[in-house]
């Protein structure tokens, strides 16, 4: 381990504590200390190092004890919410948290999945890496139809950021020149299979206003000499991202802003430090640093800073927040508008379709492309919405050919049978659908007032439902993802919803809770995702958002942050903070 | 060497060479020579796991099950289910990671099987020869004498034994394509008899 990297006690004031170190609190590390200042990066969880850290990496399944599945009592004691994610299994599980030490409770008749990966790196290492800009539309949307409050800002302002981050990230797609979903800085996009590339163009003809296109992912297809220097080479297709990828194929804490920030030698980093709440300072109105717990041995101590950089995930964010009482805040800190936990968002997945596409027996793929298909929400604008339901959903979905997986629940016995699982089976084609949610006030998150975890957090109280609205955009999702496929040539189509089954959170990308706006008295953060009440105190991840979009959020995350430390270093500079 | 062979020693070279200018010769070396070696495993497949009771399964029920698993997936040009110790697999798997429930199932069926075999031919299943094992696993599965849920039990059974094989040593390396490092993603490629699918090391 580094010594000169990760500390534990200090009384040094840094120019900025970050607290997290996921999509959002690698990009304020990064940008910080590329910009000169010191920073401390202060994250919750264990220290995970690129490479050394990926345990369970080129492990084959024969090595798990259970062949990558995980035993049920496992599961029962430590894993039951977590488990439920797509990405958990024998061969990640070290990379989410145990739900027996980070229990939350959610109000009667509701229920909330609340997946995390605490540890350094956050769930960069574990998240889809799907991305999207969020586009005109979205950032109008709230003003157009009304529901919940105006972004305080729009499209032209995050443009050049975006830019920004993509050249550093790396994001692989084609430049499809859509008006609902802006083209990013591309690196060569993966490649379509062949009945991808057919249902293409039949639904361009059949759908005109629902290009498919190939899925934009934070993979380095063909990566510049920039990002082999970050010591990242190409995507190998291995697809088992999850675990971790000693190639830095993929965009991650570790492969891409971790590297950056520690060469410049500004960067600390505090693990095991689970931020309890701010430290405050009524006469200055400034907060002055954080008071942690030890995750290991419960000892408090306390980081010093000049500003606060809230990147700890959404709800991180919003219970350090909440869990920040002082005689002027009694509500949480930042919370003058009483705001502060409102406005919870989830994407709503919960409609599907698929069928088997004949026709192409004489056609396979090599590699396991980490990415699908995308088709861009369509109903993007108020003059598009459908009867029902205001905003609408993308698609996400791909083709493929089945294996043993589906195989081995049908019929046959012998060597016929053994020698069809090995053989690449027929063709399938699936859409899922990715719903905008609605902010709401009434979906919430606050803190028990009782229950509190083991090293003494009040614990979060969720209250989230999907509303009407959800609902019926899921019903036309299922309609229409069963029309398109049958557009496309599949055949023995099956259409499902899911809205009664999978609550919110289930598609892990929760938002709101302290969001952005223009109005001090019904928002949390300015513009620059800079707290109204409190200059120097700035949250950067999901929690500023006011709208969900239907684009996977993390993009965005790296955008607003980057534009956030822009910001907030001309005001230090300024003398402003 | 064939076209698809020096395809990808090429792109295998090209990947090693991007490799090594990024994190240095060495690292990229070991890196890429730690796919797929063999370290210390919890469940081990052993030679002689029906000689004795299971986990889940009785001595006799193991035999049975041993038989089924080397009629479900016989031996070929590659190994039986059986070879690769499935019963032992599923025996464990079923306890680790199934309900009560599951185990139940799959403890009913075994014991059906071998009692339907016991009044059709006097004789217990593994003691059959391999003609007629096959006979009335199809019989199970073409509801031939057995109800729809003892097919749909059996179909639990086969799923996991089917799931062992693939996820063995022998059934990624030999029955499947085993791909560790693919090199990237082809939209397109020729398919024929011979062509298999990749090894189970993708994630979903």
């Amino acid at each position: 381990m580094n010594e000169k990297l990760y500390i534990n006690e200090t009384q040094e004031e840094f120019d900025v504590l970050v607290v997290g170190s996921g999509i959002s609190g690698g990009w304020a590390a990064k940008e910080f200390t590329e910009k000169g200042y010191k920073v401390l990066m202060v994250e919750r969880g264990r220290v995970v190092e690129h490479r050394k850290d990926y345990t369970t990496e080129n492990v084959p399944p024969w090595e798990f004890p259970n062949r990558t599945k995980v035993s049920n009592l496992l599961v029962e004691q430590e894993y039951k919410i977590q488990s439920t994610s797509y990405a958990f299994s024998d061969m990640t599980k070290h990379f989410f948290n145990n739900d027996r030490d980070m229990p939350y409770s959610t109000e009667d008749g509701t229920d909330f999945r609340w997946i995390r990966g605490n540890q350094l790196g956050g769930k960069s290492l574990l998240w889809h890496r799907q991305s999207y800009r969020m586009s005109t539309f979205d950032f109008e949307a709230n003003l157009k139809d009304g529901h919940g409050n105006d972004w305080p800002i729009r499209y032209k302002d995050l443009e050049k950021w975006y830019a920004h981050v993509e050249t550093h990230a790396g994001i692989s797609g084609t430049r499809d020149n859509l008006e609902q979903l802006p083209d990013s800085v591309f690196i060569a996009p993966f490649e379509m299979n062949k009945p991808e590339e057919v249902a293409k163009q039949k639904l361009a003809e059949k759908f005109p206003d629902r290009p498919l296109i190939i899925g934009r992912t934070a993979h380095l297809t063909e990566p510049t000499s920039f990002h082999i220097s970050q010591g990242r080479v190409n995507c190998q297709a291995r697809n088992e991202c999850q675990k971790g990828c000693s190639l830095g194929a993929y965009f991650s804490t570790q492969s891409s802003t971790l590297p950056a920030a520690v060469k410049t030698g500004n960067l600390h980093i505090a693990p095991n430090s689970i931020v309890h709440s701010l430290i405050y300072d009524e006469k200055t109105n400034r907060v002055k640093g954080v008071n942690v717990i030890d995750a290991q041995t419960m000892n408090k101590r306390e980081y010093y800073g000049k500003t606060v950089f809230l990147c700890a995930s959404t709800f991180g964010s919003t219970q350090v927040l909440l869990n920040s009482i002082t005689p002027k805040f009694k509500n949480g800190l930042a919370n003058s508008s009483g705001v502060l936990g409102h406005y919870l968002m989830d994407h709503c997945y919960n409609a599907r379709a698929s069928g088997s596409m004949p026709g192409f027996d004489d056609e396979y793929y090599s590699g396991r492309r980490p990415t699908g298909i995308y088709v861009p929400n369509f109903y993007y604008k108020p003059e598009k919405y459908q009867k029902g339901f205001v905003r609408g959903y993308a698609l996400g979905g791909d083709a493929g050919r089945g294996n043993y997986k589906g195989g081995a629940y049908q019929d046959g016995i012998g060597a016929d049978y053994k020698k069809r699982l090995t053989q690449p089976g027929d063709w399938y084609f699936g859409f899922f659908a990715q719903g905008e949610m609605l902010p709401r006030f009434e979906n919430q998150v606050s803190l028990h007032p009782t229950k509190k975890d083991k090293w003494g957090m009040p614990q979060l109280h969720f209250n989230a439902q999907w509303s009407d609205n959800e609902k019926r955009m899921m019903d036309d999702a299922a309609y229409q993802c069963e029309k398109m496929l049958e557009a496309a040539g599949a055949v023995n189509i099956q259409a499902s919803v899911s809205y009664d089954t999978k609550p919110p959170g289930s598609a892990i990308h929760e938002l709101g809770t302290a969001r952005m706006g223009r109005d001090p008295k019904d928002s949390v953060l300015n513009g620059f995702n800079q707290s109204h009440d409190i200059p120097n105190l700035f949250v950067t991840d999901g929690a500023s958002f006011c709208s969900s979009s239907t684009v996977n959020p993390s993009l965005t995350f790296m955008a607003l942050t980057a534009r956030a430390v822009d910001y907030c270093a001309n005001e230090m500079k300024n003398r402003r903070i | 060497m064939n076209q698809k062979a020096s395809l990808e020693n090429t792109s295998r070279r090209e990947f090693l060479q991007r490799l090594s200018q990024a994190i240095g010769v060495a690292a990229a070396t070991s890196l890429v020579a730690g796919s797929g070696i063999s370290t210390a495993l919890a469940y081990t497949p052993r030679p002689n796991s029906a000689d004795k009771a299971g986990v889940t399964f009785s001595q006799a029920q193991m035999k049975t099950l041993q038989s089924i698993c080397a009629t479900v997936i016989p031996k070929t040009d590659t190994p039986s289910a059986a070879d690769v110790d499935c019963h032992g697999f599923v025996d464990h798997q079923l306890l680790q990671c199934h309900s009560e429930q599951d185990q139940k199932r799959c403890i009913d069926i075994v014991d059906v099987i071998d009692s339907k075999t016991m009044q059709s031919y006097g004789k217990s299943f593994a003691a059959l020869p391999t003609e007629k094992q096959t006979e009335i696993l199809v019989e199970v599965e073409a509801l031939r004498g057995f109800s729809a849920s003892q097919k749909a039990d059996f179909k639990l059974l086969k799923s996991l034994i089917v799931f062992g094989y693939f996820t063995s040593e022998d059934g990624v390396k030999k029955a499947l394509f085993f791909q560790p490092y693919p090199g990237g993603y082809k939209g397109s490629i020729p398919v024929d008899e011979r062509t298999k699918t990749s090894g189970s090391l993708d994630y979903y």
